[in-house]
């Protein structure tokens, strides 16, 4: 977009990136130091910031109740990215408003199916837990995508959804909503259930917070989470975890969203070149490769600092 | 669902909030609507038959160029149910000053869904489903588009859904529209692009898979796939992939996908050779 | 004005469609010199309308017209709403004309444009005051539940009077429409609707409108094209109902004054009576 590279400075980048010559010393497929930290805003149900080389994402998560179909389909997980104006020196409000824009588009795409597990249902067909996924960039160098996706990573990884119990009511057939209410019995506020028993019959109506020691379950398929991959591709090499001249030198960005099992769960190109499909072929399957190892890696890394999560905020 | 959290002064309003009606069979339950949103899809069993359609089927495709003479370049697509039109504009110049240092031309483009153009009705309000789509369609053509043929001016593509039946098969259409008209407005391109999606239904590894999913059928698969390419070229210029897939599949699917464009290529090819004997008969 | 193509000592020859944008009003005048306009029409003709509909199934009624190369398509969809406090037997119509980037260069995306929000606000008056539908038809339960009919047009191809078009898209639409049945059930407190039955709605009235414009303060052009559309004094447009009810709406930087400014509104009268039954002839036959 605004930012530009000359001619001689794009040409030298990507003389040396075919030459397998980083101006870093880094090799083709190396990454910068990834550090990754959980457990950063106390007051979220789930947080982390995730720093690659000089690019750096935090995200919060938080859990919110939500009736079923209040938001339509797409309502189980809220995503928004903010670009902090500092990350981006060079673009103007309204490309930044874009790129936040497109950010939070991307991540709730991909986001959405992989939040949208049972285990956020707090009653079926009635009641669940909304995901708002908020990140915020706040310095970038290059690979917003690895760093922002391996921040929400760890964030899920982080977050603890509160256990909750479901609350049955026995209902007399016909009886009209005070009726309901009052054969409920419980202690529990009854406009409240009201609102959640139009035009429902049977099952739990309502449900109530369980104390517990902690500060309620981590996600039970979490270390199968997916990382995110970024290939820069320029023929016939790519490369991984591109500074900003370097992507600037890619005509092809391929992200890969991939589990530490090896599914895929998402692709997305960016650039405007097109690519001959044998080059295609082999650009996923190593990145299939690449990305079951950085999962494999964050997985270890992540199962290593299970304590070091802050205390909750009641 | 539309609610009109601010009362529009440029458009007639209706009431502040209205529900698209429910609806109960006859001498069923009602509730029956509410749950089949709740259940995830591999709890009903999930037929591996396609309904009315062989699995590698792609519906039939009625494609015409130049409907919009105001416009350099339009075409009308409809596909079954899908209906849309696309407009091409430019090369123009642009507004913003900050691209006209630029060697290569803007391309931009808006795709834009009726109100109607869906089950539940689109409240006609900004929307971010849109701007994805827009861009997912940009992503396509972009690589076949000469952009340095006009540098410093703008070329913008306009689609319209009029009705849409499952949104990877509308972007495919589009893509396809879009570079028809691209062509009809004289625009210097690479080759035509088009595109084809595919999606996985039923459990990995066993279940089919089946081109150019329905609405019904998206919602239902596992995963899904769109490629769209140059097929002058031999060349893909968008890719995309979502839900939960193996890479052999994702290559299946990818590559079934691009042996389809060949075939659709063909069409789009046909189309605009004889509206370019029309042009030739007419002058 | 100079006249550029005048036979003469002129050394180049104009080609016509450039003359045509730089001297429109001259170009036009040259045509209406020999009672012709542009398109070949005389002036007092109007374009042929073609109507399609119900070819969008995922509105409740829907409807194609086409008024020369105009074309604007009108999906209704009906959801249910709470009637307001006023009006406890009466269900809402909310007809809203787009005139998106598609259909012309002068168009831009965005919130609608000064022309749709006029138009949207004239098709409103349409239906309210010729009594088009019936909003106490649209009642399901007196207070409680009632349909509302979002009426969308689009038009995907400007060449003037776009509103004669959406008007009749508008119409056919509407008679294209069928609810489903509903019924306030006291238990759930919400309306059931069949997923069976439909009702078609009752359209009661045929409000038709003419649009005629004036140019130069003496020609009458009938429907006029977009290429005429920005050169006219005055817009004058005549809508006949069912009843013989007649509105008479002018708009334009000009008025038509006077004695000769009757003398033009009643030719448009006359004209229109026949243009409706023209126009009621396809529309039944759809």
């Amino acid at each position: 977009m605004a930012y530009q590279l000359s001619k001689a400075e794009s040409s030298y980048t990507a003389s040396g990136l075919l030459l397998s010559q980083r101006l870093d010393g880094r090799s083709l497929l190396d990454y910068r130091p990834i550090t990754v930290e959980a457990g950063v805003a106390p007051t979220a149900n789930g947080s982390a910031r995730a720093r690659i080389g000089d690019t750096e994402v935090v995200v919060a998560v938080k859990l919110d109740v939500k009736k079923m179909g209040e938001d339509g389909e797409g309502g189980r997980c809220v995503c928004s990215v903010e670009c902090s104006p500092s990350a981006y020196p060079q673009l103007d409000r309204d490309s930044l408003s874009d790129l936040s824009a497109d950010l939070s588009t991307l991540l709730s795409t991909y986001l959405t199916p992989i939040v949208s597990t049972p285990e956020l249902l707090i009653i079926p067909s009635q009641l669940y837990w909304q995901a708002s996924v908020d990140a915020l960039v706040l310095s970038s160098s290059g690979n917003v995508h690895d760093t922002l996706f391996a921040a929400v990573r760890a964030a899920l990884w982080d977050l603890r959804v509160p256990r909750t119990r479901g609350v049955v009511y026995e209902v007399p057939g016909g009886g009209d909503d005070v009726a309901m209410g009052e054969d409920g019995g419980s202690s529990v506020e009854k406009a409240g259930v009201l609102d959640h028993m139009r035009g429902m019959k049977r099952g739990a109506v309502d449900f109530d917070l369980v104390d517990g020691a902690d500060d309620g379950t981590p996600l039970e398929g979490r270390s199968d989470l997916p990382v995110c991959v970024t290939l820069n591709l320029l023929s016939p090499v790519f490369y991984l975890d591109a500074t900003i001249p370097e992507e600037l030198c890619a005509p092809t960005r391929l992200l890969l969203f991939i589990r530490p099992s090896g599914t895929l769960c998402g692709i997305h190109k960016l650039g405007e070149a097109e690519l001959p499909p044998a080059e295609l072929k082999e650009a996923l399957q190593e990145g299939v490769r690449l990305g079951k190892e950085l999962g494999g890696a964050m997985n270890a890394r992540m199962g290593g600092m299970g304590g070091k999560r802050m205390g909750p905020f009641s | 669902m539309s609610t009109l959290i601010n009362f529009d002064r440029r458009r007639v309003n209706g009431p502040e909030k209205s529900a698209p009606p429910l609806y109960f069979d006859d001498d069923d339950d009602d509730d029956e609507v509410e749950e089949e949103d709740a259940q995830p899809s591999s709890a009903r069993p999930s037929p591996s038959q396609r309904v009315g359609r062989a699995p590698s089927s792609v519906r039939p495709i009625f494609l015409e160029t130049g409907l919009i003479p105001s416009a350099p370049g339009s075409a009308y697509l409809e596909q079954a149910l899908t209906k849309l039109v696309c407009a091409v504009y430019g090369p123009r110049q642009l507004k913003s000053a900050v691209s006209m240092s630029s060697e290569r031309g803007t391309l931009s483009v808006s795709l834009k869904y009726a109100p109607f153009a869906t089950p539940a009705r689109k409240a006609p309000l900004r929307d971010a489903e849109d701007r994805r789509l827009s861009l997912r369609v940009r992503a396509a053509l972009a690589p076949a588009v000469r952009a340095e043929s006009f540098p410093k001016a703008g070329v913008d593509v306009f689609v319209h859904v009029l009705q849409g039946d499952g949104e990877d098969a509308l972007v495919c259409a589009a893509v396809m529209a879009a570079s028809a008209a691209l062509a009809d407005a004289g625009v210097e391109m690479l080759g035509l692009v088009v595109g084809c999606c595919a999606v996985r239904v039923g459990l990995p590894g066993t279940g089919p898979r089946w081109l150019d999913p329905c609405e019904e059928e998206q919602r239902r698969a596992r995963g899904g796939v769109g490629v769209t390419c140059l097929p002058a070229l031999g060349t893909v210029a968008d890719l995309w992939q979502w839900g939960e897939l193996s890479l052999d599949e994702v290559d299946e699917m990818a590559d079934e996908c691009r042996s389809k464009c060949d075939e659709l290529h063909h069409v789009a090819v046909k189309v605009l050779l004889e509206s370019a004997k029309r042009r030739l008969g007419r002058s | 004005m100079e006249d550029p193509t005048a036979s003469g000592s002129s050394s180049t020859k104009l080609d016509p469609e450039i003359y045509s944008r730089i001297h429109p009003r001259a170009y036009l005048e040259r045509f209406l010199a020999a009672s012709y306009r542009p398109s070949g029409r005389t002036p007092p003709s109007f374009r042929p309308v073609q109507i399609h509909t119900g070819s969008i199934s995922t509105a409740d009624g829907s409807a194609l017209a086409r008024l020369g190369d105009t074309t604007v398509v009108c999906g209704v969809k009906a959801e249910l709403a709470e009637p307001d406090a006023g009006a406890e037997r009466r269900g809402w119509a909310v007809p809203n004309l787009d005139l998106p980037a598609v259909c012309g260069s002068r168009f831009k995306p965005g919130p609608p444009g000064e022309e749709a929000q006029v138009w949207s606000e004239r098709l409103w008056e349409l239906l309210i005051e010729n009594e088009v539908i019936s909003l106490e038809d649209l009642c399901i339960e007196p207070g409680r539940s009632a349909w509302v009919l979002y009426i969308d047009l689009v038009c995907i191809n400007y060449d003037g009077n776009a509103y004669d078009a959406s008007v009749l898209a508008m119409i056919a639409a509407l008679r294209n429409t069928t609810l489903p049945k509903a019924r306030w059930d006291e238990d759930k407190r919400r309306v059931v609707c069949s997923r069976k039955e439909r009702v078609p709605l009752q359209v009661k009235n045929l409000p038709i409108p003419s649009t005629f414009g004036v140019f130069d303060g003496q020609h009458l052009l009938a429907d006029p094209s977009a290429f005429e559309e920005p050169l006219l004094d005055t817009i004058v447009t005549v809508t006949v109902d069912d009843a013989g009810r007649i509105r008479v709406q002018l708009a334009g930087p000009a008025c038509v004054g006077g004695v000769d400014g009757l003398k033009v509104v009643g030719q448009c009268v006359q004209a229109a009576r026949a243009r409706r039954k023209e126009v009621l002839g396809v529309l039944d036959g759809t």
